[in-house]
């Protein structure tokens, strides 16, 4: 286990290292003098110099793609135009705000989309589950920011029972996180549906029941379990959705996490900033499935060769 | 299954780990309320606190920062009068051209180092570089220079007898700061880490998110009331509004007109209004064809229903321009007014020489009328609103239109920039002379700028040339009788309102909100909302 | 370590999708080919004077902030969304299922090089690469269509590659080879038909995510120009005016959210019918 564990932690380092480059090559596409256009027209020609040189385009490229490679590595973030420097700091600052709100959002979809495929699954054809095919319907189709504008102006404007905004007690980051964590719950409703249909299908419920376990005994000892691998497998990888998704919500509810940073810079043509995030985002992304991954095959011993 | 079982619960842990540490981290602004803290939402990123380097540049909420951590030699009361501050008293020479101030003597910066003659001078001195006060400078050239008398008297010189000498040190760039605090960090070090002599300190900067300030134990004035004061950046309306209507914040600014009835029908709640100093318009480029035909500009202006916008956008919260200038500027002038009159506009392009074609399009000299708009979000009231008004009353005069919205903290990097390099030929634009003075406004905005001078000297960023005009602002500028500075004024004022540099707009009143417990917040008609003075 | 998550439907469900589904997206098209002819008012028509007006008669769904008509600005924009999403949909589809097909059935260094920078791409959470495609180019239509089919094609790229790797072992392409079909002939004649169903479902799908994602890059600020009648900018302009009108936002969300049912239900329905595997 651990050899495979190494294998495939050595592994990301190549990916890693292809996705900062695709990203770097996709900044270099910024038209016209990045220095000039990030000093503002206020800056003297001494000044915007100034600037070249601290954020080192003054180089030639591939010193700058290799500046930037090593400096992701070792922490640095880059040069910031909003902070002077490197952001580091601040990504640090707004990092929990947004590990709050995805783990809240994937707590919520554990908590809401499990059960209700599960029920689904039980009460296949009946009212229960045609009601909850249809929300998944639904939620899938309603974009997130008006999921969340909607919630605001009952929950907030209303009934005035949850605040509409910013990072402050439990209470602000319910509405967010459900904003955000609909998508996924839906998704994950409708996968354990069909996963736990599938396996009540299976051999080993007939023997089971043939043996005189009550049906909720196998459910709940047998089948439950096989449908949870792939769904929280699932819950996982869906990390990616999480992360872009969590720009939009955190803008519209003024949370002060990583996304809403992103939409700061790009207000501010911050580029290296958004680089940055970029990087991060993707990076974080890698992680969470190499997590997965890991744990995926750490519960199916049979893939560890595959 | 074992090793699913362990696998769920190692992942539980984790996630449960990640969670409990986020919350940990939580920066609680409902704990911090209890202190005796004040939170104010505003509408506008602190990026910078320095009074240098451009620095208040992102208007307003960096200058309201800043008359609460900084000190000056005087300051102004909510109607823009001068009131002493670390100067206790002044006397103007007799021949106009210096004033000697007597400086407190228990005045301290943050940093303990205190507020002397020597500091002042170093300040002024610094001002009066044109690399270190690039937006300022036209309220700052006037002035010569500054000698220390003795350790607690100053004397600053002018250049001319120069009668806004006072209103320059109460204005935002004439902040006092800590001479020691720059020796020890550096030169540029005010922007992220201000060290000033105001009654509260930074506590935390966070550029572009939150400013908190603790009260400053030491301060001159005595202690000040509130324990700490939080500057948030807030962007939506509707989000500080609610956030006000819950009590998670105490003061917002920035409400648009629309949502003034619904804050007023909560007791807990008090809305603050003031008529504003800064009159909107859209600036047109006038050494560009067509922008350099009066008759052009002029006819832009009668295409426009003003009045209706300040009733129907702005519900009553705004008024019709009648002058360059704001009403309650200093020496602000009626100088006339342009009927909303699509004919009369269609008329005046027709002298200009434009024609219609058959698709309705003007044209002229076979090449069509076309302008690049540029219109900033959430800058101005209204501000995206309005530009899509002209834009639409434009094209139907057969103006073609090319609307450009800008981000609200981008927008002042398109709009003073090299000429060859401006990117708009109209553009949405309204200057809040923040002296309130009615000669700095018109000088910023309409005295000719340097010949050779790539970007404008200050904000004459239509490129508006007239040596009559000049004229008028100089002379105002070294006037001391109030009723000469008036004429002068109103002169200049007819003449720019009839030369037409912009498509007038309206002058909005400045909305804030407080909730009622909220005590001696203070709205200034130049768009600030000052919590100096507030307390619970 | 791929995992597709099984979004099918019950069996007999899935004609039922595929005709509601079907039946939105032929409104949606009607509608943005003659929207600007039964709309009663123009999209950017001014009524100052009536502005903020709840619905009633005159405007079925209420007026904006400058008096124009959101029933006319809502319909008009169909054309617009309709078509970012369609030409962003189709640029990813042709780029997607050549550099896929290539991947797929090319051997050697430079498969497994497109293979490689496909697998790279996809890692970048789709949103995230849009919004930085859309900060380097700017707002616009251009910029939205670009950023939304650049972040659609490794996708695509990596569904067909899986497709035609599966195709390709089969006997039939297999003999095609052994008679000596040369690569471009076995590609057009075996391999893109039989690819051809996966790619249309997979398109469906996708085109409703780029019906949200345009919605959200308006919403953010970073979509079009104004006065486009653009769904995602019209709520973002609306969200203001939530309090006192709120049809503005209601209206635009709702018309986004059933293009995007529309186009879910479609690619379910057709799923469903062509690939008998997930059933």
């Amino acid at each position: 286990m651990l050899r495979f564990i190494a294998v495939r932690v050595f592994r990301i380092v190549p990916i890693v290292a292809g996705v900062v480059t695709i990203i770097f090559l996709i900044f270099q596409l910024v038209p016209g003098d990045p220095a000039v256009l990030m000093a503002g027209p206020m800056a003297t020609e001494e000044q915007i110099a100034t600037l070249r040189h601290a954020i080192g385009l003054d180089q030639p490229i591939y010193l700058q793609y290799w500046d930037h490679l090593a400096g992701l590595f070792t922490g640095n973030f880059g040069y910031s135009l909003t902070y002077k420097g490197s952001p580091l700091g601040e990504i640090l600052l707004r990092l929990p705000a947004t590990l709050a709100l995805a783990a809240t959002a994937i707590a919520l979809t554990i908590c809401l989309g499990i059960p209700a495929g599960v029920l689904a699954a039980l009460n296949r054809d009946h009212a229960a589950d045609y009601a909850i095919s249809f929300s998944v319907v639904a939620l899938l189709a309603m974009p997130n920011f008006w999921l969340g504008l909607v919630m605001i102006s009952v929950f907030s404007v209303d009934l005035g029972w949850l605040p509409s905004f910013g990072f402050a007690g439990w209470r602000s980051v319910i509405m967010p996180a459900l904003a955000l964590a609909a998508r996924l719950i839906a998704l994950i409703a409708r996968l354990t549906r069909g996963v736990m249909i599938e396996e009540l299908r299976k051999d080993y419920v007939r023997t089971a029941r043939a043996k005189g376990l009550p049906f909720h005994t196998v459910v709940v000892r047998h089948v439950l379990r096989n449908v949870l691998i792939p769904t929280l497998t699932v819950i996982g990888l869906q990390t990616g959705y999480l992360l872009g998704g969590s720009i939009v919500i955190e803008r519209l509810f003024a949370w002060p996490g990583i996304g809403d940073l992103l939409i700061n810079a790009v207000g501010l043509r911050d580029y290296n900033l958004i680089q940055a995030i970029t990087v991060l985002f993707t990076v974080g992304f890698l992680l969470v499935n190499l997590v997965v991954d890991i744990l995926y095959v750490a519960a199916n011993p049979r893939l560890r060769h595959a | 299954m074992r090793d699913l079982d362990g696998m769920l619960s190692r992942r539980a842990i984790l996630i449960g780990g990640v969670a409990a540490m986020a919350v940990s981290d939580l920066r609680l602004a409902e704990a911090a309320r209890a202190d005796n803290s004040l939170i104010y939402a505003h509408s506008v990123p602190v990026t910078h606190l320095g009074p240098d380097y451009g620095a208040f540049l992102r208007y307003p909420a960096g200058y309201e920062v800043g008359y609460v951590l900084f000190d000056r030699l005087v300051g102004f009361d909510e109607s823009l009068k001068i009131q002493p501050q670390l100067a206790e008293r002044w006397e103007v020479a007799s021949d106009g051209k210096s004033t000697t101030f007597s400086l407190r003597r228990n005045a301290l910066f943050h940093d303990g180092s205190p507020v002397n003659a020597a500091a002042v001078k170093f300040n002024i001195d610094r001002m009066l570089d044109p690399k270190r006060n690039t937006t300022n400078q036209p309220i700052w050239s006037p002035i010569a220079g500054a000698d220390a008398l003795d350790d607690w008297t100053v004397r600053i010189r002018t250049k001319e007898p120069y009668a806004l000498l006072l209103n320059t040190l109460a204005h935002g760039s004439g902040a006092i700061v800590s001479p020691a605090a720059i020796e020890k960090n550096g030169d540029d070090s005010m922007a992220l880490h201000p060290v000033g002599a105001g009654p509260y300190m930074l506590e935390s900067f966070n550029p572009g998110q939150e400013v908190v300030l603790k009260a400053f134990a030491s301060y001159w004035g005595g202690k000040p009331k509130l324990d700490k004061i939080v500057f948030r950046y807030v962007p939506e309306p509707s989000t500080r509004i609610a956030a006000l209507k819950t009590g998670s914040v105490d003061l917002i600014d920035a409400v648009p007109p629309h949502l003034v009835q619904s804050i007023k029908q909560e007791a807990a709640l008090e809305v603050l209004t003031k008529p504003g100093l800064r009159p909107m318009g859209l600036a047109m480029l006038t050494t560009r064809p067509p922008f350099d035909d009066v008759r052009v500009r002029r006819a832009l202006n009668h295409a426009i229903p003003v009045a209706t916008i300040a009733e129907k956008v702005f519900f009553g919260y705004a008024h019709a321009s009648d002058s360059p200038l704001a009403f309650n500027t200093s020496g602000h002038k009626s100088a006339g007014s342009y009927a909303y009159d699509a004919k009369r506009a269609s008329s005046l392009l027709a002298e200009a020489g434009f024609t219609r074609g058959s698709d309705g399009t003007l044209a002229r000299n076979g090449q069509p009328f076309a302008v690049r708009l540029l219109a900033s979000e959430g800058l101005f009231p209204g501000d995206l609103q309005t530009a899509e008004i002209a834009a639409r009353a434009f094209e139907a005069l057969g103006i073609k239109v090319a609307l450009n919205k800008i981000e609200a903290a981008a927008y002042w990097d398109y709009l003073r920039v090299a000429e060859a390099s401006v990117a708009w030929d109209i553009a949405i634009f309204g200057f809040n002379p923040s002296n309130g003075a009615g000669s700095y406004h018109l000088d910023a905005l309409f005295h000719s700028n340097p010949p050779g001078s790539e970007k404008p000297a200050a904000w004459n960023i239509v490129r508006y040339s007239n040596p009559e005009v000049d004229r008028l602002i100089d002379e105002a500028k070294t006037t001391v009788d109030s009723a000469k500075y008036d004429g002068l004024l109103g002169k200049a004022q007819e003449i720019i309102w009839n030369d037409a540099p912009y498509v007038w707009l309206q002058v909005n009143d400045i909305i804030s909100a407080a909730r009622k417990e909220v005590r001696d917040v203070r709205v200034w008609p130049i768009v600030f909302t000052i919590v100096r003075d507030a307390h619970f | 370590m791929s995992i597709a998550i099984d979004l099918t439907p019950a069996r007999a469900a899935g004609s039922f999708y595929l005709r509601i589904g079907g039946a939105i997206v032929g409104f949606y098209t009607v509608l943005a080919v003659i929207g600007s002819i039964i709309a009663p008012y123009g999209a950017n028509d001014q009524d100052l004077l009536s502005a903020l007006d709840p619905p009633s008669l005159a405007h079925l769904f209420g007026t904006d902030a400058l008096g124009r008509d959101m029933l006319s600005r809502v319909i008009i924009g169909t054309r617009f969304t309709l078509t970012a999403t369609l030409v962003s949909v189709a640029a990813a589809l042709i780029a997607g299922v050549a550099l896929g097909i290539a991947a797929g059935y090319l051997e050697g260094r430079i498969a497994a090089a497109i293979a490689g920078f496909i697998d790279l791409l996809l890692t970048i959470p789709s949103l995230v690469l849009v919004i930085a495609i859309a900060s380097v180019i700017g707002a616009g239509l251009f910029g939205l269509i670009l950023a939304i089919s650049i972040t659609f094609v490794p996708p695509m790229a990596r569904l067909v590659r899986g497709r035609v790797l599966e195709l390709k072992s089969e006997d039939y392409v297999e003999a095609a080879r052994a008679i000596g079909t040369s690569d471009l002939g076995i590609m057009r004649r075996h391999i893109l038909p039989n690819a051809f169903t996966v790619i249309v479902v997979e398109a469906s799908l996708a085109a409703g995510q780029a019906v949200l994602i345009a919605a959200a890059l308006g919403f953010l600020g970073l979509g079009v120009q104004p006065p486009a009648p653009e769904w995602g900018t019209m709520l973002g302009a609306g969200r203001e005016y939530m309090q006192r009108a709120p049809y503005l936002v209601l209206c635009p969300g709702i018309a986004i959210s059933l293009l995007i049912l529309g186009f879910n239900l479609l690619g379910d329905g057709l799923r469903d019918r062509f690939d008998p595997r997930t059933g």
